[in-house]
């Protein structure tokens, strides 16, 4: 079911495909292994080994916590989470002191292959994805196993088309995301996939394992991926289908894509309270198809809607800005205002603004997401106005609460801030203040 | 710091433009000094961005699996010897 590309010391260094009953049997003796805990935090790298730890987790009716980041804090914050957790990795990550890990790579999985498929209580809460929350503080997004089971099936329909082939996949995100997490994870377990274990970045790289891959081919990615893998002027293999997602991609980039990899491009609208939500065809059409099962509510203030399905443990609000076109088909306006996303990872700027403020030293200070221009990433910027406080301090304090690609860049200080009299700081105000900073340096 | 070539003042011009490192002046980026972790601060986003500058501006192609590649973004001088030895552009 998943096939190895990189070394793999607890399974010895097996490079080839698992089948179902191999994978039964490592998540077996997995779940014999793993150390009792209500929770666990899943940072395995490779695609195979998370999956396998995730499937022994649900065995032992532990719950995978599947956190934003592996920052120091993240770590700390989710320690004692729904009665304490432990971690689980495969050597890639500095766990934080004082919390239990496990190294997945150090233990002895290869043995007898499993034909025992174990009874899962759907109501078991399976994972928890944690986004952004507009306060500031982590939203807990539950993932009962009947809901990851329900959405996977619908998903199998709305991204593989033609369910009778097998498609060899390669995923550029990681399974620890929802996407990911959706596609590289769950499909291969629910659908016709056979998934690639490897997270790879660089097109050469990307090319090279899709070279490897049988026909028919399928890639999941994100719009910087994609962008990066078309402007590097390789020569790509055919791949039948490219799933897309995270954030907006161009109908240029799109057909671009489509011309390269001689694909089916199919980019899909979700978000990790709700999962997938609608597809489209963006080198064809702009309006998004939103998926049969789901059901959409105006709500009276205008501010978005509710968001309802059989499989959804509860009923979801979604700020989106939507117009509809027909009874399931709609042009996607605005994304709600507050998060950003940044290769598949989801920010708030308004935590960003708070952990800027709780510096030691920071009189006053924003963070903000200046105007973004086509494709290429944009990242937030900070503007401080501080005493006593160095930008790599400031720097390494962001560092604690965030992912990388969030620490705000660049991180300038000012000596003050262009509000207004009451107080506020107008958008319009900020973004000319900046572009003077810019045009003064 | 230890003095830049202009070689590597080159590929650090290429940094900070490709990057958008506005508080970042190429002229300062100490050719030893880490450009992950606890240097520059860059990301894996950040590898994807130079890696695409550099083959598109050098005609150089880089590789995770390749070692190579790995030590040559430890810091300004080995990405600069890097791209010299591989140039074809």
């Amino acid at each position: 079911m998943a096939h190895c590309s990189v070394r793999l010391p607890a399974l010895g260094n097996k490079i080839g495909t698992w089948r179902c009953k191999d994978f039964l049997g490592h998540v077996m003796r997995l779940a014999a292994l793993l150390p009792e805990s209500p929770c666990v935090i899943n940072f395995c790298e490779n695609r195979y080994l998370f999956t396998v730890g995730f499937c022994a987790a649900i065995l032992k009716r532990q719950t995978t916590l599947l956190p934003q980041n592996r920052a120091e804090a993240t770590q700390l914050n989710l320690a004692d989470y729904g009665g304490g957790a432990y971690i689980l990795h495969d050597g890639g990550v500095k766990v934080a002191e004082g919390i239990a890990d496990v190294d997945i790579n150090k233990l002895s999985l290869l043995g007898d292959p499993s034909d025992f498929i174990p009874d899962i209580d759907g109501d078991f809460l399976a994972a928890v994805a944690f986004t952004s929350g507009s306060t500031g503080q982590p939203k807990a997004n539950l993932k009962p196993w009947r809901t990851l089971v329900e959405s996977s099936l619908i998903n199998a329909k709305l991204m593989l088309g033609d369910e009778s082939q097998t498609y060899s996949a390669l995923a550029t995100v990681p399974a620890q995301h929802m996407w990911g997490l959706e596609t590289s994870v769950l499909l291969a377990m629910f659908g016709n996939l056979c998934i690639s274990d490897s997270k790879l970045l660089f097109p050469q790289d990307i090319r090279a394992a899709l070279l490897k891959l049988d026909a028919p081919r399928l890639l999941i990615s994100t719009p910087v991926h994609l962008r990066a893998l078309v402007l590097s002027g390789l020569d790509m293999p055919p791949v039948d289908r490219v799933l897309c997602a995270t954030a907006p991609l161009s109908t240029e980039l799109a057909a671009h894509v489509e011309r390269v990899f001689q694909a089916t491009l199919i980019e899909i609208f979700g978000c990790s309270e709700v999962g997938s939500m609608a597809c489209r065809r963006t080198a064809q059409e702009e309006n998004w198809h939103l998926s049969r099962d789901l059901h959409f509510t105006p709500l009276s203030n205008g501010a978005g809607h509710e968001v309802k399905a059989a499989h959804l443990p509860e009923s979801q609000i979604l700020g989106d800005k939507i117009e509809w076109i027909g009874p399931r088909e709609f042009r996607l306006l605005g994304r709600g205002d507050d998060m950003i996303e940044i290769a598949g990872k989801r920010g708030s700027i308004q935590e960003m603004n708070k952990i800027l403020m709780s510096a030691s030293g920071v009189r006053d200070g924003v963070v903000f997401l200046p105007d973004s221009s086509g494709e290429k990433v944009s990242r937030p910027v900070a503007l401080v106005v501080a005493d006593n406080i160095s930008k790599e301090s400031l720097t390494a304090h962001f560092a604690k609460y965030l992912d990388p690609v969030f620490i705000p860049r660049p991180l300038l200080f000012v000596a003050s801030l262009p509000r207004e009299e009451n107080g506020k700081l107008v958008r319009s105000n900020l973004l000319s203040f900046f572009r003077q900073i810019k045009a003064a340096d | 710091m230890a003095e830049q070539t202009s070689a590597q003042l080159e590929v650090a011009k290429l940094l900070v433009d490709t990057l958008n490192l506005e508080d970042v002046a190429a002229e300062e980026i100490d050719p030893q000094a880490a450009l992950f972790g606890d240097g520059l601060g860059l990301d894996s986003i950040d590898a994807l961005e130079i890696a695409l500058a550099i083959s598109q501006k050098y005609g150089v192609q880089m590789q995770a699996d390749d070692e190579n590649t790995r030590n040559a973004f430890a810091n300004l001088a080995t990405l600069t010897d890097f791209i010299l030895a591989r140039a074809t552009k």
